[in-house]
């Protein structure tokens, strides 16, 4: 994996956050630390005192000694471990709390620049919460560590030669445990990259639930979302391998130095150096001291949650859209394009030098074949994607140097396909902006034509989303509605009622035309009713502007006629003008 | 633990037994130097270091060192089984969520549910945590279960009298489970609060567009903090139980050693125990059974309540699958060779709910076989759902829709799928390639027959761009349009072998000259053909026109309507208003 030097930053932002509890627990782990030293210690002189020989009389008393001091460290130790437990968990949910609305935040700036699909981009933020934990686990990882080091000391300290046999062990163990973690790393991401996958193609095949239900091919779907999981298994495998290489080195080297340390220890009972009840505290610090070893566990943990940090990290790493510091003067709503040019390779989509002064006011239809730039150009004016080259002005100013909430609160859109959001039908229309009243609210369905669906569904305007049964031309009109309801400058309806149909689309344009009079209005159009509507029309091709006019003067042209192709009397339409003038 | 989950836990097992037989074997050895470590360090020292004959005493841990190379080869040796338990296992889950998910979401007579981001989650966090948490399970928790017996009897062995001081352990162990059940329910809260999170980003990234448009994150990230609050809540309230929880049997498991410490002087002074004994004791103590209770009580019934809320959320979320029709071939089986499908409607009423009006009252109607026939009216007048009762995908109140004579709703899901297809707006292209798009409904299209169609549906530029029938689509949703999809599914549909087709504003995002085309293909096909019209012109080139209106409807073919009909006239004068002309 490449070094992303977002990754550690991400890490570094989350203990940022909380340095004071961080800290907190880091000393407590420290006074753990201690307690757990001491024990052994303690255990032993108890041991000591117990076996002194029944021939001191004051050995009741001394008994009271070490006990007594190891009693209260065993309660202190319990209630340390009780406070660091509640302190640890809260900590660390409200850092996977905080880190999740940051990258989401940060994807919703992206909006459509977002690198990915949403389903895998939920998975990976639902994934990346354990990176939340990764500031305590490594403190933990790091006392325990340094508990090690003391545990190994102490044990040279009770015995010379047994801390030395132990401490030639130490290095073994510890690059068995480097390299375990390094290979780690990328078996994890390879599994949960796996993992995502079917994840998405699930999401994808739910999506088109109904045409599923309709052609009754759902065990064609399920066998094609499941075609990973073979794959998924082998990764799986592969992790277990991995593991298995490691675990079984420590499994037998920990015990083996700890009985080579303890028959040490042994020699030493033999020749005086040390008491028989010293071999409990050498067993206890020789766990202690292993104890950094055979933190597998929590290596593994570590590892698994770098992989998902560094897939967190990739997902924010591309650039939101900055807006700029300057004032948005107050305007008609003149939009224009100059030499906009976009280029995206593998795509249809192309501007080509784009240059375009929008009247101020009036509607203006844009129209043009599939690929021809219409609703690139539409999207730039609110910057919903930025240019290659050139640049887009609202009323005289850079679209690029106006805060962005000013911007979008100058440009709205309504899209084809709007994705709607919201807790009520009443939420999605006035989404984001809860200052609007309910008789705005009103008025924008009515225009929208939305009012009446509404009123049938269940509970009308108060009817859960996730509840009314949609359309896609009544959650287009909601999208429109939405629109609508918002007070700007420019309005962008891109294609906003083709799932309408043609009589509702009129109506809806004349509800339109009334609401928004005076207006600037942007009208990606595909029907040559819609172009008719508006009060002048730009006709796109290649990504330029091929011409531009009233819709009767260019009807004249046959090229535009054509890109409406079935009004302009094809055989199957012959019938109708002798209807219509008759 | 709800028996659900346990029942998915077994299904998912079941097929496991070898491994898990090799497994419990393994865990015997594995508890060897548990076992023995207190007897050899007692008579280490009473008989080796301390008698003087350090040889004897070295020997003693020899044998120690044995019993660990044999548990480490045990240990190195369950990994495989351990794999061979835990990846089928996840496979298991895997399929079974899939399946139900699926099956759900396209039950026939169901609602289609929307995109449900929790399903996300579901399966990769809950389907990932049960695989650990029994990996874990199998790797710790068995052999550790395993040490405390094993140590209890080492303790036995070096004096009967020494299985007292266990008492107080065993009551700890005994109140435990009490405590269990409410740490389980605190957890299955916290996890209830991750999916709301979750369910909030998922539909908040899934109108990233349209919220950036909005300048509405503000509003989506509020919600977001909402369900984090209660994700914060949750999580203190279940810490606490753990907390206080660990915190007693940190206490309770220690009692067992002061007991010896207390007693020790008695039992030293009456010659009861040897020095060895007194150590070899303190270290079954200290050594095996305390850190083997606390991990049992702590880590270990921590990864059992979470086992038990992730299968138990699992079970839910794969359980109650609707049954399906399509294994019981049963019904009428008689069916012509060739050619479109008679459709007879017979007083045909349809309500959404008991209470709510009718969208469709009293609908009668005969398409003939081969007949094209468009079905024009405002929107939401009840297109749609007349398109769904001729597929038979919803039941009506009353009245009835044969096919060919049969009932629709006696067609079982395979032969009602092979005669009808039914295309709605939203275009289903998936990630694969082109070719498995396109014969997604007639698997034995041959390239031939694909290409004719490619080029007949004007659709050839569209697969040329793709990278042609090999080409492979990554991303449907990014890398096509929607008109671009609906024309890949147009192809797809007027390959397959379905005798009617009804099209259901299935051209709606093509540009007009694109949806003539696709029109006059499926008008030259084989078949019958329903057009759920979108543009009036789809009208005009029909055989006959349904219109629907809301007190009732009108059939006749396009002129006669126009020259009968003022309601129609006016669809069609307002619809052609538009042209400018």
């Amino acid at each position: 994996m490449p070094a992303d030097p977002t990754r550690p930053r991400l890490i570094r932002a989350v203990a940022a956050r909380t340095p004071g509890r961080l800290s907190l627990l880091a000393l407590m782990l420290l006074l753990r630390l201690a307690l757990g030293l001491a024990a052994p210690a303690l255990l032993a002189a108890a041991l000591h005192d117990l076996t002194a020989g029944p021939g001191r009389p004051d050995q009741l008393d001394r008994l009271g000694g070490p006990v007594a001091a190891l009693a209260w460290t065993v309660a202190v130790l319990a209630a340390t471990e009780l406070i660091m437990g509640m302190l640890s968990a809260t900590m660390v949910a409200s850092s996977a709390v905080w880190l999740q609305t940051r990258v989401v935040g940060h994807l919703l700036r992206l909006g459509d620049r977002m690198p990915l699909a949403p389903g895998e981009a939920t998975a990976r933020v639902a994934q990346g919460t354990s990176t939340a934990s990764l500031p305590y686990t490594f403190i933990a990882v790091c006392t325990g560590l340094l508990g090690s080091v003391i545990a190994l000391i102490v044990l040279w300290t009770i015995d010379i030669y047994a801390g030395l046999v132990f401490s030639l062990a130490l290095p073994v163990g510890v690059v068995t445990a480097r390299r375990f973690m390094r290979g780690m790393t990328s078996a994890q991401s390879t599994y949960l990259s796996i993992q995502s996958g079917i994840a998405d193609t699930l999401v994808g095949a739910l999506a088109g639930a109904r045409t599923v239900r309709a052609s009754g091919t759902v065990r064609t779907e399920i066998d094609r979302v499941l075609a990973p999981l073979p794959a998924l298994n082998s990764a799986g495998s592969a992790l277990w391998r991995r593991q298995r290489r490691v675990v079984w080195q420590l499994a037998l080297l920990v015990p083996l130095v700890q009985v080579l340390t303890l028959a040490v220890a042994g020699l030493g009972i033999t020749a005086g150096r040390i008491a028989p009840t010293d071999l409990i505290a050498v067993w206890g610090y020789l766990a202690l001291a292993s104890g950094a070893l055979s933190q597998i566990d929590a290596l593994a943990e570590i590892a698994h949650v770098r992989a998902g940090t560094a897939r967190l990290a990739d997902m924010i790493s591309t650039p939101a859209p900055a807006g700029g510091a300057g004032v948005l003067p107050a305007g008609p709503g003149a939009v224009s394009w100059q030499g906009v040019t976009i280029d995206r390779p593998g795509t249809d989509s192309v501007l080509d030098g784009l240059d375009l002064e929008l009247r101020p006011g009036v509607a203006t239809a844009f129209v043009g074949p599939s690929g021809a730039g219409k609703s690139l150009a539409a999207a730039l004016v609110g910057r919903l994607i930025d240019p290659d080259a050139g640049r887009v002005l609202l009323d005289g100013v850079a679209v690029t140097e106006v805060p962005l909430p000013d911007l979008r609160r100058a440009v709205t859109y309504a899209f084809d396909r709007p994705t709607l959001i919201g807790t009520t039908v009443h939420d999605a229309i006035r989404f984001g902006r809860d200052d609007l009243t309910s008789a705005d609210v009103l008025a924008a369905a009515r225009a929208a034509r939305a009012d009446t669906f509404i009123r049938r569904l269940p509970q009308g305007y108060d009817t859960p989303l996730a509840q009314a049964p949609l359309s896609g031309g009544e959650s287009q009109r909601l999208g429109l509605a939405r629109a609508l309801v918002r007070p700007a400058r420019v309005y962008v309806l891109d294609d906003a009622t083709s799932g309408l149909d043609t009589v509702t689309e009129d109506e809806v344009g004349r509800a339109i035309t009334t609401l928004l009079a005076g207006r600037t209005r942007v009208v990606v159009a595909h029907r040559a009713a819609t172009a008719a509507a508006c009060d002048h029309v730009v006709w796109f091709d290649r990504g330029r502007v091929r011409a531009a006019g009233r819709h009767s003067d260019l009807w004249l042209d046959p090229g535009y006629r054509d890109l409406f192709a079935d009004t302009a009397g094809r055989p199957a339409l012959g019938t109708m003008p002798e209807v219509t003038h008759g | 633990m709800a028996s659900p989950g346990v029942l998915l836990l077994r299904s998912g097992l079941a097929g496991s037994r070898a491994p898990m037989v090799r497994i419990a074997g393994l865990t015997v050895l594995e508890a060897a130097p548990a076992l023995a470590a207190g007897a050899v360090a007692a008579t280490a020292i009473d008989h080796g270091f301390l008698a003087g004959r350090p040889g004897i005493g070295l020997a003693w841990l020899g044998l120690l060192a044995v019993l660990h190379l044999v548990r480490a080869t045990a240990e190195r040796a369950v990994f495989p089984h351990l794999a061979a338990v835990v990846e089928p296992l996840r496979d298991h889950l895997v399929r079974r969520l899939v399946s139900a998910t699926l099956l759900r979401a396209t039950d026939r007579y169901g609602r289609p549910e929307g995109v449900d981001a929790a399903t996300v989650t579901r399966l990769t966090r809950q389907v990932e945590s049960v695989r650990s948490l029994v990996a874990a399970l199998l790797r710790t928790a068995r052999p550790l279960a395993v040490s405390v017996l094993a140590a209890a009897a080492g303790l036995a062995a070096l004096r009967l009298s020494l299985l007292v001081f266990l008492a107080p352990l065993v009551l700890v162990l005994a109140v435990f489970p009490l405590s269990l059940r409410v740490l389980s329910r605190r957890r299955r809260m916290v996890v209830l609060a991750d999916e709301r999170i979750t369910a909030r980003i998922g539909e908040s990234l899934l109108a990233a567009r349209d919220v950036a448009a909005l300048d509405a994150a503000g509003q989506c990230l509020a919600a977001i903090d909402e369900a984090g609050r209660e994700v914060r809540r949750t999580t203190m309230a279940a810490a606490r139980t753990a907390g206080f929880r660990i915190a007693m049997v940190t206490v309770g498991g220690y009692v067992p050693l002061f007991a010896l410490l207390v007693a020790g002087p008695q039992l030293v002074a009456g010659g009861r125990i040897s020095t060895g004994e007194l150590v070899g004791a303190a270290l079954y103590l200290t050594g095996y059974l305390l850190p083997a209770v606390q991990a049992v009580t702590g880590t270990v019934s921590a990864y059992v309540t979470q086992l038990g809320t992730a299968l138990t959320r699992l079970a839910e979320a794969s359980g109650t699958v609707p049954a399906r029709t399509a294994e019981t071939a049963a019904g009428h089986s008689a069916m012509p060779a060739t050619g479109g499908i008679a459709v007879t409607v017979d007083r045909l009423t349809f309500a959404y709910s008991a209470t709510a009006e009718p969208v469709l009252a009293g609908l009668s109607l005969e398409i003939a076989a081969g007949e094209h026939l468009a079905v024009v009216g405002a929107s939401g007048i009840g297109k749609s759902t007349l398109a769904n009762l001729l597929a038979g995908l919803e039941r009506p109140r009353t009245g009835r829709v044969r096919l060919d004579g049969v009932p629709v709703d006696e067609l079982d899901d395979r032969r009602r799928s092979r005669w009808v297809a039914l295309v709605p707006q939203e275009a289903y292209v998936f990630a694969g390639t082109v070719l498995a798009n396109l014969c997604y409904l007639n698997p034995d299209a041959e390239p031939p027959a694909i290409d004719e169609t490619i080029r007949l549906l004007g659709a050839s530029r569209l697969v040329e761009r793709l990278g042609g029938l090999a080409g492979e689509i990554t991303d449907p949703a990014t890398q096509l349009s929607s008109g671009e999809r609906q024309l890949l599914v147009l192809v797809r549909v007027h390959l397959s072998p379905a005798r009617l087709v009804i099209l259901d504003e299935a051209g709606c995002y093509l540009d007009p000259a694109s949806e003539a085309v696709a029109e006059a293909a499926f008008a030259a096909r084989p078949g019958t053909l329903i057009v759920i019209a979108h543009r009036l012109a789809s009208a005009a080139r029909a055989d006959r026109v349904l219109m629907v209106q809301a007190d009732g409807a009108r059939l006749g073919p396009h002129r006669q309507l126009l020259a009968e009909s003022g309601a129609y006239a006016e669809l069609m004068e307002r619809w052609r208003g538009g042209t400018g002309v």
